[in-house]
């Protein structure tokens, strides 16, 4: 029973976020302006992101990158975990628990979080998101 | 006789430990249990079998209060005596439930007071203007916010959960599990909830607070060193510098408006 417990609360979560997401009027989505762009012209790592999502309402998946490749990157990868917690709460496919603290899951972690996060930050900088 | 913290009748004598939570009488509630080796002294590998938090020993008003005040005032001392094969569950609902009771004060204080009134936030420097008056726009409470509040307090734990537990696993402070983690930023936050019955500033002192506590609960809970599991508090926060920053600025300036307004 402990388990899944993990897999409900994120599965919820993913599907909260995904139907707000999908399902949100357009004025309910955040659309303020970035307050660190408004201070020193440097977009903020989030910077696009509401641009993405509506891009990816419309089913324009190249424009949602284009805008922010990191928030389309998370989007998908909530549908993912939506769909792994659905089969392990439904369909009672054992939960997964990767080894992320030491070897291959690990060096993935210490290397990928921060290069994703850099790339796109930069990213955005130079496209002036 | 009946134990002093958890409630349960103990057939243990006085100065014994409870049976079930390892309670000593007399003592102070998180006090390491009598064990082999002399009091006070934790058996090798003690990890984990201290008298344990008592919210998740018995969920109970009592012991509601009982862990807010330990994982308040006493953090790092309660989660070393924590047990280890607890879930997120009983973490879960208390965060819930102190949460709800701390958020729905926090919305009345904003009915009642104005707190969030748009020319307050007017007082922002120009090029804020715009993030002022979005975010005046978006926290006027309403039965939506109430209806929407245990949602947000469940998401935010999962999400915040993620992002520290993330963190540990990339300093190598990680060596529990991702539950608890889950249970350090879920005590955190539901002990400092009720901040938010003080107008203006206690939400502010809630989070800075929590912090703290969170530092000290992954200490214990993942055995790592206080820098590392800082680090992973702080991981969230230092990579949105910029935005923090300018939420500090934003917020420095919507106190000192609400406190011009008021004077």
């Amino acid at each position: 029973m402990r388990a899944p417990a993990l897999e409900a609360l994120g599965g919820a979560t993913s599907l909260v976020l995904l139907g707000a997401i999908a399902l949100a009027p357009t004025s309910a989505l955040p659309h303020f302006p970035c307050p660190l762009r408004a201070l020193t012209s440097i977009p903020c790592v989030t910077c696009g992101g509401t641009r993405a999502i509506l891009a990816l309402r419309d089913g324009d998946l190249v424009g949602a990158l284009v805008m922010n490749p990191l928030v389309v990157l998370a989007i998908f990868a909530a549908l993912a975990f939506a769909t792994y917690a659905a089969a392990v709460l439904v369909l009672g496919v054992p939960p997964w628990r990767p080894e992320l603290r030491r070897g291959a899951g690990l060096w993935a972690l210490r290397v990928g979080v921060p290069v994703a996060l850099a790339a796109n930050w930069i990213y955005l900088v130079a496209a002036g998101r | 006789m009946r134990c002093e913290r958890c409630g349960r009748d103990t057939p243990t004598r006085p100065g014994e430990a409870c049976l079930w939570c390892g309670h000593v009488a007399g003592a102070s509630p998180w006090q390491t249990p009598n064990v082999p080796g002399g009091p006070g002294v934790p058996p090798s590998g003690a990890y984990g079998e201290g008298p344990g938090i008592p919210w998740e020993n018995e969920q109970n008003a009592k012991n509601l209060l009982e862990t807010m005040k330990l994982v308040a005032l006493s953090p790092g001392a309660t989660f070393a005596g924590a047990s280890r094969a607890i879930g997120m569950v009983p973490s879960m609902v208390f965060a819930l439930i102190v949460g709800l009771a701390g958020g729905v004060v926090g919305l009345m204080w904003q009915l009642v007071l104005g707190m969030n009134n748009s020319e307050a936030l007017k007082n922002l420097p120009p090029e804020l203007q715009g993030f002022g008056e979005a975010l005046a726009q978006y926290s006027q409470p309403g039965v939506g916010s109430i209806v929407m509040l245990p949602v947000g307090i469940l998401i935010g734990l999962f999400i915040m959960t993620v992002l520290v537990h993330v963190g540990l696993l990339i300093f190598g402070g990680a060596n529990g599990r991702f539950e608890d983690s889950f249970r350090a930023v879920a005590f955190a936050s539901g002990a400092t909830a009720l901040l938010q019955v003080v107008p203006y500033i206690g939400g502010v002192i809630a989070f800075f607070w929590a912090l703290v506590i969170q530092v000290a609960a992954l200490r214990e809970l993942h055995g790592t060193t206080t820098n590392k599991a800082l680090l992973a508090v702080l991981l969230p926060i230092l990579l949105a510098v910029g935005c923090a920053c300018c939420g500090i600025v934003a917020a420095a300036g919507a106190i000192g408006g609400l406190v011009g307004a008021g004077g």
